[in-house]
């Protein structure tokens, strides 16, 4: 049972990443949104490091440009990043899992050691390696996190699957002369989504913490692309302007934690 | 003789994680010297290399022939302890990474310690108060802590007197968000442990809880530990890449950071196999430990 306070988290939660994702649509429409709302404009009216006001309700940063816009617009970025290689990811997971389960012994064991060799590579100095060859592609970098992240899910399906595969149902329905294909499509990977399902906000959790760390170093999204991580670079060099952390740090933990929730819920 | 399987897995392992690495750096389109020459050659016309110099470069980094001969070469390299030069400095990668070794084990070390020592702690405390109100504010405080990047809390430290210590500003970074994990784990042991007959059998025999940790759950508690130290040394190592360039400690992390503005692929590809290769061997020694003592143990005693 959700508690009443993990509930109006999620509420909230939920309510920001709608307005992020709105705000981006509209941007992308074009011609909608005033010049206030394009974060690659830098107004020089808009005196640097000011802290919140009626005017900027999250303060400006080092250039003066709005942090609750900037923050906004960093979620959508952060997101539209994240999910797709989250699915890509539980894709390869379930596909790897689900036919492990068909090969001979021998095969499942050769395949299991392989995913957990897979598993013991180093996530970051391996990107950091390819980013040293192709310095701000995000599509290396999503490349990486595919090809390095689909152990753990795949192992769960795998054990998931063979459960299944071994269960009664699964049984009298060979018995009956019922193909594989269609028992494997019709009851085992109803199944097999919920496992899939419930695992994927971690997925989504795992990429938005890495794409943060990398924003952190400017090695992430280009300029002048707003990301989540970019204000506390600037916090380091003035202490004093502390809703450059406070205002980032809440956003960004606070996106962490709803999507860690959504999986502690749906487990 | 029962040595033999879990030594020839992580050997195996090791094989297939050293060619995973090499073939994820070959797989990819441009190679470091692609790279360098392109940084090099945007420089005046006297400085650029020519097609001579570059088959020389190429030669000497190991990237001529087919693949199977860069592997098989690379693995030679491998065993002989040659990770290559870095294109930056010349320097060897194996002495670059030992000159920066130091710092990061200062700093795994104190990590280590407080996170044992943390995670320990409260994992005992919670265990023997489960359903509690500490137990549910603790699981709450623990969601969040899990959340916490470890870049934004080094920012906070940075901006603290604690800037002073980056030894220790950077151990308890690592760990704050490292002994959670060992606490839930501990618990959810001893709670398993908890429901064991042995120990409702000592405890009617009037064994007290102080003893029966002392003589009984405390070991039990050993192989969740072992399981628990591959998973914190990957852990930590991607924590520490992070918060080293942060406090200025110049660890195998600052190092990373270094060749990556640097473009200095051949460092961070040895920094890669090192970091791979102490992941395997701890998974191994779990293993072999776990082969040796554990096993022959539940064996006898089912």
């Amino acid at each position: 049972m959700r508690s009443r306070l993990s509930q109006i988290f999620l509420f909230f939660w939920a309510g920001w990443i709608f307005c992020s994702t709105l705000l981006f649509s509209l941007r992308l429409i074009g011609g909608v949104l005033p010049d206030f709302f394009l974060f690659e404009v830098i107004d020089s009216r808009i005196p640097p490091l000011q802290p919140p006001s009626a005017h900027h309700w999250f303060g400006t940063d080092e250039l003066g440009r709005d942090l609750l816009l900037r923050l906004l617009f960093g979620t959508c970025y952060s997101l539209l990043f994240a999910i797709p290689v989250a699915v890509a990811t539980a894709f390869i997971a379930a596909l790897f899992g689900v036919s492990s389960s068909f090969l001979k012994p021998k095969f499942k064991l050769l395949l299991s050691s392989f995913s957990d060799v897979v598993g013991t590579l180093p996530l970051l100095p391996l990107i950091l390696v390819s980013l040293a060859i192709y310095p701000g592609q995000m599509a290396v970098v999503a490349f990486m996190k595919i090809f390095l992240g689909w152990t753990t899910l795949s192992q769960l399906v795998f054990l998931e699957s063979e459960l299944l595969f071994s269960g009664p149902m699964v049984l009298s329905a060979k018995a009956q002369g019922i193909s594989t294909i269609r028992i494997a499509s019709k009851f085992v990977a109803p199944q097999l989504f919920h496992i899939v399902r419930g695992y994927f906000p971690l997925l989504v959790f795992s990429n938005i913490l890495t794409l943060s760390a990398l924003d952190y170093f400017g090695l992430g999204f280009p300029i002048p692309i707003p990301t989540l991580a970019q204000a506390f670079q600037p916090f380091q060099d003035s202490p004093h302007a502390w809703w450059l952390f406070v205002f980032p740090f809440l956003v960004l933990t606070s996106l962490l934690q709803g999507f860690r929730l959504l999986t502690t819920r749906k487990n | 003789m029962r040595w033999i399987a879990p030594i020839g897995q992580m050997l195996a392992s090791l094989v297939t994680m050293v060619t995973l690495i090499f073939l994820i750096y070959q797989a990819l389109p441009s190679s470091p010297v692609d790279a360098l020459i392109s940084r090099f050659n945007q420089g005046g016309a006297s400085q650029r290399i020519n097609p001579e110099q570059t088959a020389k470069l190429r030669e000497e980094l190991g990237l001529e022939g087919n693949l199977p001969q860069r592997l098989s070469s690379f693995l030679l390299q491998l065993v002989r302890g040659n990770l290559g030069n870095s294109l930056f400095s010349t320097e060897p990668v194996t002495q670059l990474i030992a000159h920066h070794l130091i710092p990061t084990l200062k700093i795994a070390f104190f990590s280590m310690f407080l996170t044992f020592v943390g995670g320990l702690g409260l994992g005992f405390f919670l265990a023997n108060r489960n359903r509690t109100r500490i137990s549910l504010h603790w699981d709450g405080l623990a969601q969040v802590l899990l959340c916490l990047p470890p870049f934004a809390l080094g920012s906070l430290l940075f901006a603290t007197p604690f800037f002073n210590y980056p030894i220790l500003a950077s151990s308890c970074v690592c760990s704050v968000a490292l002994f959670p994990h060992l606490a839930f784990q501990i618990r959810d042991r001893l709670m398993t442990l908890h429901q064991e007959r042995f120990t409702q059998v000592a405890r009617a025999k009037g064994l007290s809880w102080p003893q029966l940790y002392r003589k009984h759950l405390g070991i039990a508690c050993l192989p969740t530990l072992l399981s628990f130290l591959p998973f914190a040394w990957s852990f930590f190592f991607g924590t520490t890449i992070l918060i080293e360039p942060i406090f200025g400690v110049s660890g195998l992390g600052s190092l990373a950071m270094q060749s990556l503005r640097n473009q200095d692929a051949p460092v961070l590809l040895g920094i890669s196999l090192f970091v791979g290769f102490i992941r395997l061997f701890l998974s191994g020694l779990r293993d072999l430990i776990f082969t040796l003592t554990f096993k022959p143990f539940l064996s006898r005693n089912p």
